[in-house]
């Protein structure tokens, strides 16, 4: 279930990407060749590159990808890093599940948008997908963590293999 | 009180090793709770911390080094640089620093040139019998070159935070890149002359010729860049765009390596890249918002300025400051956070903001390469398996160079300024 999420927002991302850099391409060569600046091009990209950096968060964060200071829990025995990182997760958990709501309420308050004239909720939508997404994610994280046996005994016991 | 509390709480999240972008945003959200502030509106500001046109030019600028790494791109340069350098002596290392400088014209990222055309070098270098830990550092020095020398993914961010233009930071860059160069090149040249280190064959005429017109278009990358912002043809992000553009047809028509296979891979390889970059800028708006509310950047430039106001004091300030938290954390997230509260600061001693820029960003890379916790280290040790202590001992003449360098930059702002006053004035 996690591996599918993954791999939807891995390619909803990069198609984002692909799109964004095609308009400002078409942009250029609007502007040049027909004399004609196409003035939704800076807001439908923004949106779009916008979505790619909420879902790339998403999945970097499935991935243990995110930027963080490793040196002090480095010398922390394998079990306490595991429930420390329990911890972690559990705050970030905490934090995601409190902003669903607002961010859901946050499209009721939206106007339209200045270029392209669509519902600014359409472009606003990441905010609550991506609490969604977050929340389910980091509890299968934490549900992984928890389940899985400590990482110390685990390593005793395919040493002894 | 609650800033104390949300500060101290950050610093233990991190220290517990949060995700860092994380940690910021639980800040902003205790913050929000605490003083009662609505989510709706954290949740807004997380929307429009990434609503900005220069900031697409990140991912963009990000695929080109992509592109161009698929693309056999990399060996042109080497060759190239081995044509042009490989004959001094300590030859290879000098190709390591030239390759840096030549790739960091179409990249922005330094991690992206450890893990491109640093490797190359740096194998190149182990081959002709040069130490290892020597050969890895300077491969990591070097690629401190990258952010530098425009275009620069951490400039982008310093333009996003301070408002100063991005193409006078990017012309700002070029000649303090140069002089890094430089004086590595001349480290390499002694420790070479001390050590035995190989010359390599002096290329001949056709050589060098032959070298130079197959490394000849990934060269103009950074000439079409510069001159296409500097005419003001196109904005920063569309100057990505056209190198992506450039770096797709030299790929797939001219030198016929590229396949639809790459390009899927590269656009995957951005989107992972993005993940653990992009996130850093909503986040920190939000624990900015705090320090904002707290009003910590007044605090901090009265607080400095009531121990002197002598703008050198004021400037190793400065750069201490940020030498520490470059050993910390990653370059844009210290760029994101503390480049506001410093501005006030800067601005009370009468410092160019594009000058500071310049400082502040080498100030960062310096951070990278600088043991126990450099980033690009470890990157280069990962990569190829080295034991980091050998690299930690052989990085230590190159930091105090660049360190050197770093104050030699500061105090004579001409350095950075030259070029970009000359250009728009």
């Amino acid at each position: 279930m996690i591996a599918r999420i993954k791999q939807l927002e891995m390619i909803i991302g990069g198609t984002c990407l692909l799109v964004m850099f095609l308009v400002i391409c078409a942009n250029i060569v609007s502007r040049y060749v027909f004399n004609i600046p196409l003035t939704w091009v800076e807001e439908l990209s923004n949106f779009l590159f916008i979505w790619v950096g909420f879902l790339s968060a998403l999945y970097a964060l499935s991935e243990g990808e995110h930027l963080r200071i490793g040196v002090f829990v480095g010398r922390l025995s394998p079990s306490a890093r595991r429930w420390i990182e329990v911890f972690n997760l559990i705050v970030i958990i905490l934090v995601f599940v409190s902003f669903v709501r607002p961010s859901v309420t946050l499209l009721g308050t939206l106007n339209t948008t200045a270029a392209m004239r669509i519902p600014e909720a359409i472009p606003y939508a990441i905010l609550p997908l991506f609490m969604i997404l977050g929340t389910v994610q980091v509890g299968a994280l934490i549900l992984s963590r928890a389940m899985t046996p400590a990482p110390d005994k685990a390593a005793a016991a395919s040493d002894r293999q | 009180m609650t800033l104390a509390l949300i500060l101290g709480g950050f610093a233990l999240l991190m220290a517990l090793g949060m995700p860092i972008a994380f940690a910021m945003i639980t800040a902003g959200w205790a913050y929000a709770m605490i003083e009662g502030f609505d989510l709706q509106f954290l949740a807004l500001q997380l929307f429009t911390s990434l609503d900005l046109f220069v900031l697409l030019a990140v991912p963009l600028f990000l695929l080109t080094s992509e592109v161009m790494n698929r693309s056999g791109v990399s060996d042109r340069i080497f060759n190239f640089a081995a044509a042009m350098v490989g004959d001094v002596p300590g030859g290879l290392g000098h190709v390591n620093v030239l390759t840096s400088v030549v790739f960091s014209g179409m990249s922005g990222s330094a991690v992206a040139d450890v893990g491109g055309i640093g490797r190359l070098s740096y194998r190149a270098m182990l081959g002709q019998g040069y130490d290892r830990g020597f050969s890895a550092a300077l491969t990591a020095a070097s690629a401190v070159i990258g952010p530098i020398i425009p275009p620069s993914i951490p400039m982008i961010i310093f333009s996003m935070v301070s408002g100063v233009s991005v193409a006078q930071l990017f012309f700002a860059g070029a000649v303090p890149g140069l002089l890094i160069a430089l004086a590595l090149m001349i480290y390499v040249f002694v420790v070479a002359r001390r050590r035995g280190y190989p010359a390599g064959a002096r290329a001949t005429l056709a050589q060098i010729l032959a070298a130079f017109m197959a490394g000849f278009f990934p060269l103009l990358t950074p000439v079409i860049l510069l001159a296409s912002i500097y005419l003001g043809i196109v904005t920063i992000t569309e100057a990505a765009a056209v190198a992506v553009v450039y770096a797709l047809i030299l790929g797939s028509f001219l030198y016929r390596q590229l396949s639809w296979a790459d390009l899927a891979a590269s656009l995957k390889g951005v989107f992972v890249a993005c993940g653990s970059i992009l996130i850093l800028l909503p986040a920190a708006k939000l624990l900015g918002f705090v320090l904002t509310a707290e009003g910590i950047s007044q605090m901090f430039a009265s607080g400095v300025l009531s121990i002197s106001s002598n703008p050198i004091f004021v400037l190793i300030a400065i750069n201490v400051l940020f030498l520490v938290l470059g050993c910390i954390a990653d370059p844009n997230v210290n760029i994101m956070l503390f480049v506001p509260i410093v501005m006030p600061l800067a601005a009370a001693i009468g410092v160019d903001p594009v000058h500071l820029g310049v400082v502040i960003v080498l100030n960062c890379m310096i951070g990278l390469v600088t043991p126990p916790v450099g980033g690009l280290l470890f990157a280069i040790c990962g990569m190829e398996q080295i034991p980091l202590e050998e690299v930690t001992r052989a990085i230590l003449p190159f930091v105090a160079i660049l360190i050197l360098l770093l104050l030699v930059i500061t105090f004579v702002p001409q350095i950075s300024l030259a070029l970009p006053q000359f250009i728009y004035s």
